[in-house]
């Protein structure tokens, strides 16, 4: 899978990535206009580098989440279907092991998001920038 | 030295962020009302809770400042503020607000107001970028820079939030980085036509 073009665009120039839209899921295109670079979809939607990382990083998490809850509620069902006697069509113990795994599976998706460290942009520091006379 | 041709550049338009109300009360309350100029601004907001941005800004401004219905005339000795959820750009001299897809993650965004600007009003435009954080502006600050406009960043060592200056400066090579006070001079000195010092 391809993040960036192999041939960054240049001044100007513009290019597809291999990466998808934060906001619509749409194609990204890469730009650069001197030394400022920006993604755009069809849409219209646009970021800048840290913008895109900190938008994947936040998509990460927010995907991460949805399976962690998609693994409980899954466990809590088929425990329930047990528990009221629902669990014929699969046998009980199967459905009874499968509610352990699917636990299991998200608490251990809940201690991956916990050790997990998304990137922050780099804190630019205080210092005065001065310009020559001009 | 700024505008050493003397140009009068009688548009100014101001992107701000995190950090952007003490930023812009600290230009605007140096603005007299006598200002033969525009002053538009976008600031991030959110798009959902109403606030009364333009009579906020209003307390600490000598000019009127209002938020502009679509297709209002763009008149001179008048401050626009983008409203929540909308892109305010330039068209025609009118402006234009649209429900526009968002840019970087912000609606009102600073580049359509800069880029919209520098297509409209060319080489008397003047785009300043305040306290912030992400890239939104840059791209407007190259296209009015390309439109024969200025482009200026807020010294980063005294913004809030300095990572939209800083984008600016490291990525469109801006024309000057002023403190508020200096904006504000270079403000009043090119919209007049007269050139201002930058060799700090």
């Amino acid at each position: 899978m391809d993040g960036l073009p192999e041939q960054f665009p240049t001044d100007g120039q513009e290019a597809f990535t291999g990466l998808v839209c934060p906001d619509c899921s749409g194609n990204l295109v890469v730009s650069a206009h001197q030394d400022h670079v920006s993604f755009h979809c069809r849409v219209g939607h646009t970021y800048g580098i840290v913008e895109l990382v900190l938008a994947k990083e936040s998509a990460l998490e927010s995907a991460s989440w949805k399976a962690v809850f998609a693994f409980e509620e899954l466990a809590a069902l088929l425990a329930d279907l047990d528990n009221h006697g629902l669990a014929e069509w699969c046998g009980p113990d199967n459905c009874r092991a499968r509610s352990e795994l699917a636990q299991e599976q998200a608490s251990r998706l809940r201690a991956i998001i916990e050790v997990d460290r998304p990137l922050t942009e780099r804190s630019p520091g205080n210092g005065e920038i001065r310009m020559g006379p001009s | 030295m700024i505008n050493k041709d003397r140009t009068v550049r009688d548009t100014f338009v101001l992107g701000a962020s995190a950090g952007g109300i003490q930023a812009l009360t600290g230009i605007l309350k140096r603005l007299p009302a006598t200002l033969p100029a525009t002053v538009g601004i976008v600031l991030h907001r959110s798009p959902t809770f109403v606030s009364e941005l333009d009579r906020l800004l209003g307390r600490f401004a000598s000019l009127p400042v209002v938020e502009p219905e679509d297709g209002d005339p763009v008149k001179q000795g008048q401050v626009y503020v983008a409203p929540r959820d909308h892109h305010m750009s330039m068209e025609d001299d009118r402006w234009r607000l649209e429900r526009g897809p968002k840019i970087h993650f912000a609606r009102p965004a600073v580049d359509p107001l800069f880029t919209s600007t520098a297509a409209n009003r060319g080489r008397r435009t003047v785009g300043v970028l305040l306290s912030g954080g992400g890239s939104d502006g840059v791209l407007g600050l190259l296209a009015i820079k390309a439109a024969g406009g200025l482009s200026i960043a807020q010294q980063p060592s005294e913004a809030q939030s300095p990572s939209m200056p800083r984008h600016a400066i490291d990525e469109d090579h801006v024309d000057a980085i002023l403190r508020l006070e200096e904006i504000a001079a270079l403000i009043l000195a090119v919209a007049v036509g007269e050139p201002f010092p930058n060799g700090r």
